[in-house]
């Protein structure tokens, strides 16, 4: 049962940053590798907000997820304003956040084992203790009641996340910009600062990437400069399974589903670590999962159509 | 006129496009609880994890240490335990994968090694032993508040070097140094520890440090180069870190052309062209690990065994490596010496 | 009222692709009229109406639309005066994007966008009403993507969304020449009411000479960037799609032979 809770737990934590790499890749059509630096921004303002102590929970998420948005308008300037190529752009910054992230921290690593974090504050609302191992009964499983309430409390910010993003896609502003990634063309025509769009759109994806980033740090108890590493390929592979589990395109169903795809991501994962696969063939799988859930619902077009 | 859609079969529509995934998502789930909940079988076995965070050559000089480690206290591989090797490849997401999965399984005890892999192990294992090395501040890191007062599950080797033996060598050897160099990667706790202390020891007998930052082995190149070049730098004294492990031969050849020698901080060291290595190493940490490990593994409890150092320095000189940059070595180091390379 | 003064515009300006695209146009369009513009390929005429639209920004002269000068802002800013239909039934609507959802970007084009939902119950009711007029079924569609369409009904859609808010200027861009006899002339005709419904201010580029006789008040001829004919009034009524075709093959003569070649044989011969 930890096993599973804690994949759900990941599952909904990265499932922000496939968030954010939804509106890059399938709103704006690249995948901004700045999501890597800003996940890492996130962690690390996080990290130092905790440790400071003197700032709430809320806003050891707020401020870490305004700072990647600025990490995103940036790329989207050097975009936009300086016609610098989208994905040149995102690894610019990207290079960059790196040198930031170790300014921000002052070293490389900063540890918050005993810090509050949301987690903890969430366990104080629910009135669980810190150091007595209680348990609950969960199915008929008996788990840990920290690890619980840790998966509870990622699934409530995920859904908060994928519910913030829902309504904004759908306004006026959200809908322009989704026009912009769409028909760049129309979009100018009916007035729409496509510019500005790019800009704004990176921010939110980018916000979503340092979030994430935020709440990975207060899960694992520290904050690492390298901790962005390899993060995009785990956003777009949610993105992408999401996309083959739920083959709907509509806004809703495009959050859910990469939501969906981050959770059943980390379940194929930890069942394959589960398995004793050799841990030097991680990225090879994670290729071939991606790969599966881009080619399968091919064939199984081909199929249908040789019928 | 536009009416809209009923609520109840909008809700009715969503779910029948969900159905698949939630599906599917509820059988993995369901593979993994059954699985992590079935028994695990017994036997005469101790099953080990080993954890660490990245692929380099000193997790590699690790493991090995481990493995050598146990075999010297009578545990042989798939004799009497078994070892499950965990890479996270510098990925946190999978690093904190592994520990779930680790934590889910019945080990009897748990390597980590680096600092990274220590900490996200120290979050959620609570009662199987941990035994860390490769970590240069285990108190930094969180695992206890001394090296006598720490969690109790957690004990593990402290893999600082001996930064003030090797800046008396430095003395020894070449009594007029005034300036000593190194690089270091801001980006590994690791290294700007080392570096810390190596500019406090040799602060401590009048020397200065020359440091050179790098992250990665392209910029390794130009800061070996910037290192070796106009500084007034006398010795370069090598910390051990990823990146210098990585890229140690870069180093020699800039250090080489300039005749500058080499002092390194991991036994391979004088090996691969160093004139001298003072090392301890990330080998000999995994054989201190291991002999903890033993001690757990017989019924000890980690909360009673203090952190401790690697245990022991070699060192080793390159002959051939001394003498093309013209370094005078007292016959009285040679004496001193574990191995000399000719 | 629209008057452009004096327009250039040269593409890749020394380099072996230099294109002399607007060579000094002046013209000037009265309020509520439709004009035809028409020209061969390559004659500047796509090129004047992306110059008006502000696609890009001219070298020199002015555009000045309603007494605002429109000639250095951006695209998007010309939006709120500009109502535009592209040539490609694919450049006007987000494929992706539901009909709803595309109606909802163009009822706010010239207005301020705000964090309000773009699909309000009341907006919905408009779209399905104005999709109505369109009598093509699609009001009970409003939920599809706009990709799932035909090109014509793409087109009809972009058509209602350009003139949504009533436009001070309707930019037509061949917008039927991608499109099948019948639903061109379908296009046509709905181009057509809305002109006359709002009394439009309409600009129209065409390579259709029959098109050209048909509808609007004036034609004008482009060739090389620069305006060679205009018909209009009692001279635009009595025009022909025959003498239209003269005109055209006149030009193609000329085309013949190489400018430098004629200078040559007007000083030798002239």
């Amino acid at each position: 049962m930890t096993l599973l809770l804690g994949t759900f737990t990941m599952g909904f934590i990265l499932s922000l940053l496939a968030a954010g790499v939804l509106i890059s890749f399938r709103i704006f059509n690249f995948a901004d590798i700045t999501a890597e630096g800003s996940l890492a921004l996130g962690a690390s303002t996080a990290a130092v907000l905790i440790t400071a102590g003197s700032f709430g929970p809320a806003a050891a998420l707020f401020i870490p997820a305004m700072a990647g948005a600025a990490a995103g308008a940036i790329t989207g300037v050097l975009h936009t304003k300086f016609k610098i190529n989208a994905l040149l752009s995102g690894i610019l910054v990207m290079t960059a956040l790196y040198s930031i992230n170790l300014h921000v921290m002052g070293k490389s690593n900063v540890a918050l084992m005993n810090e509050q974090t949301i987690f903890t504050y969430f366990n104080k609302l629910l009135s669980i203790s810190e150091s007595a191992n209680k348990t609950v009964l969960i199915l008929g499983f008996s788990a840990s009641a920290k690890e619980a309430a840790a998966a509870a409390l990622a699934f409530i910010l995920a859904s908060a996340g994928g519910a913030l993003l829902y309504w904004f896609l759908g306004t006026e502003i959200g809908a322009a910009m989704r026009a912009t990634g769409d028909c760049p063309q129309m979009a100018a025509a009916l007035g729409v600062n496509t510019d500005l769009m790019i800009i704004a759109g990176l921010s939110v994806a980018n916000a979503f990437a340092a979030l994430s980033g935020a709440l990975l740090a207060s899960y694992q108890g520290f904050a690492d400069v390298q901790m962005g590493i390899g993060m995009l390929v785990w956003g777009l592979a949610s993105v992408i399974i999401g996309e083959t589990l739920v083959r709907e395109k509509s806004i809703g169903f495009a959050i859910t589903s990469a939501i969906m795809g981050s959770i059943f991501f980390r379940l194929l994962v930890a069942i394959a670590l589960r398995f004793g696969m050799n841990p030097n063939d991680m990225k090879l799988m994670t290729a071939l999962f991606v790969l599966a859930a881009l080619v399968l619902p091919q064939i199984y077009k081909l199929r249908r159509k040789n019928c | 006129m536009y009416s809209g859609v009923k609520y109840s079969r909008k809700i009715i529509y969503v779910f029948s496009k969900l159905a698949p995934a939630l599906t599917l998502i509820f059988c993995a789930s369901a593979v993994l609880l059954f699985f992590s909940a079935a028994p695990v079988k017994r036997s005469q076995f101790s099953k080990l994890a080993i954890v660490y965070y990245s692929d380099t050559p000193i997790s590699e000089d690790g493991i090995r240490g481990i493995k050598e480690g146990l075999k010297n206290h009578g545990y042989e591989e798939s004799k009497n335990y078994k070892a499950y090797v965990y890479s996270a490849h510098s990925d946190s997401a999978a690093l904190n994968g592994i520990i779930d999965a680790v934590v889910s399984e019945d080990y009897d005890l748990v390597f980590t090694i680096s600092t990274p892999a220590l900490q996200a192990a120290l979050k959620k294992i609570k009662k199987t032993p941990i035994i860390f090395s490769s970590t240069g501040d285990p108190i930094g890191a969180g695992a206890g508040k001394s090296f006598a007062q720490h969690e109790a599950n957690v004990t593990g080797i402290c893999s600082l070097s001996d930064f003030s033996g090797m800046v008396s060598l430095v003395r020894e050897i070449a009594p007029g140094v005034k300036k000593i160099g190194t690089i270091f990667c801001p980006s590994e706790i690791n290294s700007v520890l080392y570096k810390q202390h190596l500019e406090k020891a040799a602060r401590e007998k009048g020397i200065t440090l020359e440091a050179v930052g790098a992250s990665t082995a392209g910029e390794a190149v130009d800061a070996a180069e910037s290192l070796c070049a106009g500084r007034g730098v006398e010795i370069i004294c090598q910390i051990a870190d990823n990146l210098s492990a990585a890229s140690f031969a870069t180093i020699i050849k800039a250090s080489g052309a300039a005749r500058i020698p080499v002092f390194g901080f991991v036994s391979s060291d004088a090996k691969h062209g160093a004139a001298l290595s003072y090392a301890k190493d990330y080998y000999q940490g995994g054989i201190d690990s291991a002999k903890l490990a033993a001690r757990v593994l017989n019924g000890e409890s980690p909360a009673g065994i203090p952190f401790e150092y690697i245990s022991k320095t070699t060192l080793i000189i390159n002959k051939k490596a001394a003498l093309a940059c013209g370094l005078k070595i007292p016959e009285s180091v040679y004496g001193r010496a574990d191995s000399v390379i000719e | 009222m629209l008057e452009l003064k004096c327009l250039h515009k040269t593409f890749n300006p020394g380099t072996p692709d230099e294109v002399k695209a607007l060579s000094g146009v002046s013209l000037t369009i009265a309020d509520g009229s439709f004009t035809v513009i028409l020209g061969t390929n390559g004659s500047g005429k796509s090129t004047l109406l992306n110059a008006v639209a502000g696609t890009f920004i001219v070298d020199s002269g002015s555009i000045v639309l309603n007494g605002t000068d429109l000639t250095h802002l951006p695209e998007h800013r010309r939006a709120s005066h500009i109502g535009r239909v592209f040539q490609n039934p694919f450049s006007g609507t987000a494929p992706n994007m539901t009909i709803a959802e595309n109606l909802a970007i163009a009822s706010m084009r010239g207005k301020k966008r705000r964090f309000l939902t773009a699909l309000s119950r009341g907006a919905m009711r408009e779209f399905y009403d104005r999709v109505k007029s369109l009598n093509m079924g699609l009001e009970d569609r409003l939920d599809n993507n706009i990709g799932s369409l035909s090109g014509g009904q793409r087109q009809a859609l972009t058509l209602l969304m350009a003139c949504w808010n009533r436009p001070d200027l309707l930019l037509l861009d061949e917008h039927t020449a991608a499109l099948d006899p019948k639903t061109a002339a379908k296009v046509l005709e709905l181009t057509k009411n809305y002109i006359e419904k709002d009394g439009l201010t309409a600009f129209m580029v065409t390579h259709s000479m029959q098109q050209a006789v048909n509808m609007g008040e004036r034609i004008i001829m482009v060739y090389k960037g620069k305006i060679i004919h205009d018909f209009s009034g009692a001279d635009k009524k009595s025009l022909k799609a025959k003498d239209l075709y003269e005109l055209f093959e006149d030009i193609k003569r000329r085309e013949l032979i190489d400018p430098a070649a004629s200078e040559i044989l007007k000083a030798n011969y002239v």
